[in-house]
């Protein structure tokens, strides 16, 4: 009798809700790049002071506190920390306001009270469970905010393969949380859905030499380091 | 669309949604391991003197976890290439350390720094010699994902974990759960706690009223120590021969590895270490965090000179002008901090 309750209430939870459903909805999809060209096997890129071409193997980041901004500096609100790789691209912003918006804002990183959490007690599904590779550097009981790994032309052959010089650098640390405003006209209407766009070039943030520096990790705070999580914020655009 | 069409979907959603929960309410997962969940209490044995630990909430000891933790703690099935356990750096006979000036991972690469003991790690605050975990669960997965020691990634080992023939019921004999970064973090920890060191020439003098049992040359060391003239035991203090602090002792005026710092970001804590417990020391040779005193002798000289000058150096440290009779009862004294039970001798 209960079963039957719970069916009876789920289902027209389900017909109504399907009934008033007339909000626009929207996904936003992150292009990963690097110096202009799409990081994806085989693809060489010019990164760092020295010019050095690297290929990725890996690209990761985290963001929070997404927002999109309207025409009048009102905020809309989309939840929770997000986790983005080369395979998972997307958000799904779900429901959105029907209104005009300018921009789109987020932190770049993991708050900084999630940012200490033991990572063991959270769920596979949680976007900051263990990942691979991994986004959390134990020693210090904290996240990865930008993870980027691969290799680099380190003999000058005009060739990258991974038999060449390792190439890393993981941004974290929570004085390196840095906030990014990417312009981004939108008129949302009703019953419409969006593919919001915004590209990452990965390049800006190697604004140091690869072959003086080829692994960097910002655990500590320094000129250099601080240098690049500065640069953090421009990477991000339509 | 139309609005016939837009009545027929909304009548298709509520099918669909009656269906499913109909499904979701009439399927139960079986479950089929081949243990039950079973938890029998361990007692931890408190030596006489030491303080009761505090044991986290989400993760009592029970004989089940504990050889859950010590089977993964001696298993290199943790590292990438399933080359080295935990057990290859953490040797019993050795104070659960290894003798080398910095620890060797996968590949023979060269870690960080010294191997630090496990003895009576359970009543530590403090994870690794920066202090930068809070907690020995915690602790469990550093080693795991990093690259120079086990090299391997935690998604991966619970994959692996996963296929193995005996710890998927293992797993779910002490914790009730599939194998997950939980289990495995949490049942190497029940473990190492159980890695208590409290009966050494020492405790039977001090603890356990054998008041005959040192020598003359111990006692005279053990003087030493808890003396102001050398104030080693302002820092290695109380039952466990540390205050559970972090100090800088003037080992170099310019450090490579920062220390503390990395943690806090503030210049105070550079060249800070976490103290050290001197319990099984004779074992935990070569000493400091990066191994770079051989001896016990030459860590005695090193504090003996004073230290190098730091601005962060603790103003403990600082010529104490030891005799040789001196020297060597403090060594002595030191020598008696050696538990043989524990060492598995």
């Amino acid at each position: 009798m209960k079963i039957l309750k719970s069916l009876l209430l789920l289902s027209a939870i389900v017909f109504f809700a399907s009934c008033s459903k007339d909000a626009p909805t929207a996904q936003l999809t992150f292009e990963h790049l690097a110096d202009g060209t799409p990081v994806q096997s085989g693809n060489l890129h010019r990164i760092g002071e020295d010019g050095k071409l690297a290929t990725f193997s890996s690209v990761q980041f985290y963001i929070h506190n997404l927002r999109m901004i309207k025409t009048g500096g009102e905020e809309f609100e989309i939840s929770g920390t997000h986790y983005i790789d080369l395979d998972n691209t997307s958000i799904d912003l779900g429901e959105i306001d029907a209104d005009s918006y300018t921009a789109i804002k987020f932190n770049v990183g993991v708050d900084s009270v999630n940012n200490h959490l033991d990572i063991a007690l959270l769920p596979e599904s949680d976007p900051l469970s263990f990942k691979k590779p991994s986004m959390h550097w134990s020693w210090q009981a904290g996240y990865r905010f930008v993870s980027l790994n691969g290799y680099y032309d380190g003999n000058g052959d005009g060739m990258v393969s991974e038999t060449d010089s390792l190439l890393q650098l993981h941004i974290g640390n929570d004085a390196y949380l840095r906030e990014t405003t990417v312009s981004y006209a939108l008129e949302a209407a009703e019953e419409e859905d969006y593919d919001l766009n915004i590209k990452v070039d990965y390049a800006d943030l190697f604004n140091y030499d690869i072959t003086d520096f080829p692994i960097v990790k910002t655990g500590m705070i320094n000129e250099r380091n601080t240098k690049i999580a500065d640069a953090i914020p421009s990477i991000f655009s339509r | 669309m139309k609005e016939t069409q837009k009545l027929q979907m909304q009548f298709r959603l509520f099918f669909l949604g009656s269906i499913c929960l109909f499904l979701f309410c009439t399927c139960k997962k079986d479950k089929v391991n081949e243990f039950d969940y079973s938890f029998t209490p361990y007692k931890l044995n408190t030596p006489i003197g030491f303080p009761e630990p505090i044991i986290p909430d989400n993760n009592p000891l029970s004989n089940e976890r504990v050889e859950l933790g010590k089977m993964l703690f001696f298993d290199p099935i943790l590292s990438r290439d399933s080359s080295i356990s935990c057990g290859t750096c953490h040797l019993q006979n050795l104070a659960f350390t290894d003798n080398l000036t910095i620890s060797r991972g996968i590949d023979n690469r060269e870690g960080f720094r010294n191997t630090a003991t496990l003895t009576n790690i359970l009543y530590n605050d403090f994870f690794l010699k920066e202090g930068g975990i809070p907690s020995l669960e915690r602790q469990v997965s550093a080693p795991i994902e990093d690259e120079d020691e086990m090299g391997f990634n935690m998604v991966e080992l619970i994959e692996r974990l996963k296929n193995h023939p005996t710890y998927p019921d293992l797993i779910w004999q002490a914790y009730e759960r599939e194998v997950d970064a939980f289990s495995i973090t949490r049942a190497i920890a029940c473990y190492e706690r159980t890695l208590i060191s409290g009966n050494s020439k020492y405790d039977k003098f001090y603890y356990q009223d054998q008041k005959d049992i040192l020598t003359e040359e111990e006692k005279l060391g053990m003087d030493l120590f808890f003396s102001d003239k050398t104030n080693c035991s302002t820092c290695h203090s109380d039952f466990n021969f540390t205050n559970n602090g972090f100090e800088n002792n003037g080992l170099y005026e310019t450090y490579a590895d920062p220390g503390r710092i990395r943690i806090t970001n503030k210049e105070i804590d550079e060249g800070k270490f976490k103290v050290p417990t001197l319990r099984n020391i004779l074992q935990t040779d070569p000493y400091m965090h990066n191994g770079s005193l051989q001896t016990l002798e030459s860590v005695i000289e090193h504090y003996n000179s004073g230290g190098s000058n730091h601005p962060n150096k603790s103003e403990l440290v600082r010529p104490l002008d030891l005799s040789e009779e001196e020297k060597q009862a403090l060594i002595a004294f030191l020598e008696t901090l050696s538990d043989w039970e524990f060492l598995g001798e």
